[in-house]
Parts: structure tokens; C-alpha cells; sequence
């Protein structure tokens, strides 16, 4: 074999390695490598895994010099569809990092939104975060999002 | 045994193959990248410049790498974007190849670690993954306008190694292989309840919430559930096998339509044309011929 052979060879053999590696950690949650290193490979066997009964949504609230907190249409900075506009307001890879990263998210995401909105004339002193939750239904996305059926939960915790 | 089992994996990953299955696949991942990113062309003021919320993954700190990773102005974020959008173009038409695929993942890891980290799931990594496998593989190395401007015809071909086909077909017997035995032990997946939510969630189309006003009763969904595990446990062995392959690919092709209806999420199609990695390119050149190919020439 030429040495091009050798080194592809290794490269497969590699290749197989780490996907045997995510296969292990799909089965027993285990792996002979940290789970940082098969994380990605692990990710290509993975479906979505749970499910939930409820809709999400961040809502953001703005403090008005009169001490009253407005809400903040946040649809202009998360454009896109309903599905992956939940994935980025969720911040799933801080969220992945515990509770301290994803907490600093928000409060760094909170701060952003402070700064972004002063930038477009509407001046508020602090910016707060939660999460709406609702019902889902089969009539639309958005038809039990009634006061009765909302509420609002902390976006760190979920709870 | 060792011997011939060494021989056998040599040939499999090694032997020179013809590169339209390889081709095949270069063209439905440039048309997915492309769609998938023009969808952006609206807003990339919000995700890729500083008039949009910046959550890199790394927080820049200064007088670091991690820099590179703070909001560009406006222009710069089009000029990246257009930079993007001709790499993709580039691997499109099998044009400059290794350098737009190269081009292509940078940008694609760049704008992964600026804002798409929290739109990362297992379709990103795959994509991914086989834009780089097939950035090294030769697949401009026919339809190609390459192809066109050395040998005059966008059919002429050369052959090329197997191993980047080879990969592609493993990587995608084990996704579903994978995804298949997670759906078969995970509590959540027990019954028919994951996918009756699947019609009614953020990511349901119209289409899904109309499906889910009929009110079908929950063995309904049930079965589905169990028709799901059993595909995702039959096509890891039936797509690499040629005589049930048309049944596989069509199954296949059935459960990623179901999915884009109900979802959404089209960009799974993007596995169907994969399929191509499990035919033997000979039948894309001449089908019905079993001669082996002999060297370079044209189709």
C-alpha cells in the first residue's frame, strides 16, 4: 500500500471508531472517549427524544421611566419560522453548558435587547425575560394562548 | 481470515470507483445549501451582523481568537453571506470544488459559532459532515461544469477513490440505525403520544393541524410509531442491499415526505438523493451493463 492508502485508511478507521464511540453512548450513555469528543457523532444518531404538551415563547418586558414594564416585540429579532425560533430563544447550547451558562445567556440576551431597543428610540431602564407557556391544540399554535390557560415560567429553569 | 477480511475492507474503501454517485450527491447537497441559506437573504441584519442579538458560543474576549467571533457591521455580514452563498454555488456546479467546499465549511463553522450553535441538531451536523466528505471526494469529477470546460462534455468522468462514498453510505445506515434504537428504548417514544404532539407543536404546519382536527383515535398514531422503528430498523440493512434497494429508497422517501408535511422540516429530504452513496455508480453510467469500467472516458 502507498502511504495515501495508509493515511485514509487510518482516517476511516478513525472515523469508524468515533461513530462506534456515539453508537456506545446512544445505547448505555457511555463511551470510551469524553463526551465532548463524540458529542457530534453522537448527535447524527440522535432523533428528537422527548416531547412536551405545552407551547413556548420569550417574552421580554421593558421598565418605562413611569415604572411600568411594556412588552417588547422580540418577532423582528428572531425572524424565521415558529420551530426554529423556539430552538434559538430556548439558547439550547448554553442550556446544554448548565444552568449558570444559560443564565448568563439571558442576562446577556436581556442587556442586548436593553441596547437594541434604546437603538431604535425606545428607552428603557431594565429589560426582564420569561417564558410564556400554553396549551397546544389542534385548532392553531396560537389558540389557547388566553390568559386562563398562560403562564409564565422562568426561562432558566423552566419552571 | 484476518488476510481476507483486510483484502475485502481494502477493496471496499480503496478500489477506484466512477464518481456519479458521488456527483449525485454533490448536486442535491449544493441545491439544499443553497434554498437552505437564500432563506436567510431577509435577515442577515439580525443573525449575522450587530444590528441583530449577538450570542456567540464563545464570548469574545479581547485581544483573543475568540474576536473573530463579534457581530460584524452590516456590510461585512453581506459580504460573508455573498462569500457563503458563491462556495455553495461552487459545489453546485462542481465548479473550483475543493476550494468552494473549503470556503463552505469555514463560513459554515463561522456562522455556526456567531449564531447558528442554537440551531444545531442532528440534520446540521449531518449536513455538515457530508459537506466536508464530499469536499475531499472528487465529486466534480463528472456533471460538472470541471468536467465541461476540461473535456468539453458535463458527462465526461474519472474515476475516483471509494472511500468518501463508502463513508457517506455508513454514516447514513447508522443515523437511521441509531435514531431507530433510541426510538425503540427512549420512554418517551412507548407510545403513539410523541407523534399525535408532533401534529399540533411550533414546528406543525397548517397542514398537520388540519390532520389533527380529525380526531383520529390514538392507535392510530400508535401504529405509526411502531411503523417508524420498524423502517428505521429495516433500512440500515435493506438500503445496502440491491435487490430490496427501490423498496428501501422508496420507503424512505415516503417517511422524509411524512415528515416535511407534518413538520415542516423538508431539508431531511436532503437524505433520499443521499441514497445514491448505496448504488454502485456503474448503473448511473450504463445501466443494464455489468462490464467493469475501464478508466477515464465518457458516459
Amino acid at each position: 500500500m502507498r502511504i495515501r492508502d495508509y493515511g485514509i485508511s487510518l482516517g476511516v478507521a478513525l472515523y469508524i471508531f468515533l461513530t462506534l464511540n456515539g453508537l456506545a453512548y446512544t445505547v448505555a450513555q457511555r463511551s470510551l472517549l469524553p463526551r465532548r469528543a463524540v458529542r457530534f457523532f453522537y448527535g447524527m444518531l440522535a432523533p428528537y427524544q422527548s416531547y412536551g404538551t405545552n407551547n413556548v415563547e420569550l417574552v421580554a418586558e421593558g421598565k418605562t421611566k413611569d415604572g411600568s414594564w411594556e412588552t417588547i416585540d422580540l418577532l423582528p429579532y428572531f425572524p424565521g419560522s415558529t420551530g426554529e425560533r423556539t430552538f434559538r430563544e430556548l439558547l439550547l447550547s448554553r442550556r446544554a453548558q448548565g444552568e449558570t451558562a444559560t443564565a448568563q445567556g439571558y442576562a446577556g440576551l436581556a442587556e442586548q435587547i436593553r441596547i437594541k431597543e434604546m437603538d431604535r428610540g425606545r428607552s428603557y431602564s431594565e429589560v426582564r425575560l420569561h417564558i410564556d407557556t400554553w396549551p397546544m391544540a389542534p385548532d392553531g399554535y396560537e389558540v389557547l394562548r388566553l390568559p386562563v390557560f398562560t403562564k409564565a415560567i422562568d426561562p432558566v429553569s423552566l419552571e | 481470515m484476518m488476510r481476507k477480511l483486510l483484502h475485502a475492507s481494502r477493496q471496499f474503501f480503496l478500489e477506484p470507483i466512477a464518481p456519479h454517485s458521488l456527483a449525485v450527491m454533490r448536486i442535491a447537497l449544493g441545491g439544499t445549501l443553497v434554498i437552505l441559506w437564500l432563506r436567510y437573504l431577509p435577515h442577515v441584519d439580525m443573525y449575522f451582523s450587530h444590528q441583530g442579538l449577538a450570542l456567540p458560543y464563545i464570548d469574545p474576549m479581547p485581544g483573543s481568537l475568540s474576536m473573530l467571533l463579534t457581530h460584524p457591521p452590516l456590510s461585512v455580514a453581506y459580504a460573508l453571506y455573498g462569500l457563503l452563498l458563491i462556495g455553495i454555488l461552487g459545489m453546485l456546479l462542481g465548479y473550483g470544488y475543493r476550494a468552494a467546499s473549503l470556503l463552505t465549511i469555514v463560513l459554515l463553522v463561522y456562522l455556526g459559532l456567531l449564531s447558528f450553535h442554537n440551531f444545531l441538531a442532528s440534520w446540521g451536523r449531518l449536513l455538515f459532515f457530508t459537506t466536508v466528505i464530499l469536499g475531499m471526494s472528487g465529486a466534480d469529477k463528472t456533471y460538472s461544469l470541471r468536467m465541461y470546460f476540461k473535456n468539453g462534455s458535463w458527462t465526461a468522468w474519472e474515476k475516483v477513490d471509494a472511500w468518501p462514498q463508502r463513508i457517506l453510505a455508513i454514516q447514513i445506515a447508522m443515523t437511521y440505525f441509531g435514531v431507530g434504537l433510541q426510538k425503540t428504548f427512549l420512554p418517551d417514544w412507548q407510545s403513539g403520544e410523541i407523534l399525535a404532539y408532533a401534529f399540533v407543536n411550533g414546528w406543525s404546519t397548517p397542514l398537520a393541524h388540519t390532520i389533527a382536527q380529525w380526531n383520529m383515535p390514538m392507535w392510530v398514531y400508535d401504529g405509526m410509531t411502531i411503523g417508524v422503528k420498524i423502517l428505521h430498523g429495516a433500512l440500515p440493512i435493506t438500503l445496502w442491499m440491491p435487490r430490496y434497494q427501490k423498496y428501501a429508497f422508496a420507503a424512505g422517501a415516503a417517511f422524509h415526505i411524512g415528515v416535511t408535511v407534518v413538520m415542516g422540516m423538508w431539508w431531511f429530504l436532503l437524505l433520499v438523493p443521499l441514497y445514491a452513496a448505496f448504488v454502485n455508480p456503474q448503473r448511473f453510467v450504463k445501466p443494464g451493463n455489468s462490464r467493469p469500467l475501464h478508466g477515464t472516458g465518457k458516459a
